[in-house]
């Protein structure tokens, strides 16, 4: 398969969409680099992570630092979402009406666009491939925890889950809980712990440890 | 105030015919298989393995090789042509063997080996 046409098999760009073929390939390549100590999975997970979060800019991260470490920049963030985050200066483009949800030990929000895709750009980047895709947004809606837990994240029965169905007008941030251990950290090393999933709600921030992983 | 995460600089631009498959302006994986060949490029590269530009370079011939005449707007074909063009990196820089390759993959293939991990 490397020199072109070297193989019966293989007739170049013939074969490029035979996926059981390319699939074996690639774990193939993974299990022997891994096998070897060239790369490990989990570093191939974190970069794949980085890219599919770097599309855009992740004001919504520095939204949710603030309001972790300034109880009156969280108060007005609840009271007029919209506002607050003006404050920061981010305004525009589909961030009129902006609502924060505050998850706890007992509430989880998680939002969707049932409808279609909105998404808030500006705080968040561009949306990912699967919040826009028809089965997680009937099912998020139907069985919000089972969708959560086909994104890893398992709430404990007590935890009530909510889940907001945004529109063109209404716009929602989930504000994570802090994580444990991040007392003496920085509103901006606060920021880098604050995914995109987290502010969705399909997610929790990432822990030091995790976040340092991915540096 | 743009502080960027520090993994994301890592991963190196690339444009023209060599940009990452977008859809609406959004990087698309349409299979987990293309990620992991993602990652594992950017991977190596990172840790020194490689110059960029000498996967680069092999990326433009499997390109030109595949569809001459084409910009890949395709996921699926890009990333067939990033594996190609990867397999033969690391087959030239002797960090594998073409023969392993070969075992290994026929391994997945019929089932004697299912999990990577």
């Amino acid at each position: 398969m490397f020199e072109p046409h070297s193989h019966s098999d293989n007739h170049g760009h013939h074969t490029w969409n035979e996926p059981s073929k390319i699939e074996a390939r690639v774990r193939a390549l993974e299990s022997l680099l891994v096998e070897k100590g060239v790369t490990t999975h989990d570093s191939i997970d974190t970069l794949v992570a980085a890219f599919e979060n770097d599309l855009g800019p992740m004001h919504g991260a520095k939204v949710v630092a603030k309001a972790w470490t300034d109880p009156a920049y969280r108060k007005r963030l609840a009271e007029d979402g919209t506002s607050a985050i003006a404050e920061l200066g981010y305004r525009g483009l589909q961030t009129e009406h902006v609502k924060a949800l505050f998850n706890s030990d007992t509430d989880h929000h998680v939002w969707v666009c049932t409808l279609c895709s909105c998404f808030p750009w500006t705080l968040l980047g561009i949306p990912p491939v699967w919040f826009k895709s028809a089965p997680f947004r009937a099912k998020v809606v139907s069985h919000p925890r089972s969708v959560l837990k086909e994104f890893g994240l398992v709430l404990p029965d007590n935890v009530k889950v909510h889940v907001w169905d945004t529109s063109a007008e209404q716009r929602y941030l989930v504000v994570p809980q802090r994580p444990a251990g991040t007392e003496g950290m920085s509103e901006e090393e606060l920021a880098r712990l604050v995914t995109r999933d987290a502010m969705i709600g399909v997610g929790l921030a990432l822990t030091p440890a995790q976040a340092g992983g991915a540096s | 105030m743009t502080t960027c995460p520090t993994t994301t600089t890592a991963i190196p631009e690339m444009d023209g015919a060599l940009a990452y498959p977008r859809s609406n302006g959004e990087p698309v994986f349409a299979a987990p298989w293309q990620s992991r060949a993602f990652g594992m490029v950017v991977d190596l590269h990172k840790s020194g393995r490689f110059p960029w530009d000498e996967f680069k370079e092999r990326l433009i011939q499997e390109i030109r090789a595949g569809r001459p005449t084409d910009v890949p707007t395709d996921a699926s074909e890009y990333y067939y042509q990033w594996v190609q063009a990867f397999s033969r990196l690391l087959v030239e820089t002797g960090l594998l063997r073409e023969s392993e390759i070969a075992a290994r993959e026929q391994e997945f293939q019929n089932g004697v080996r299912q999990e990577v991990y």
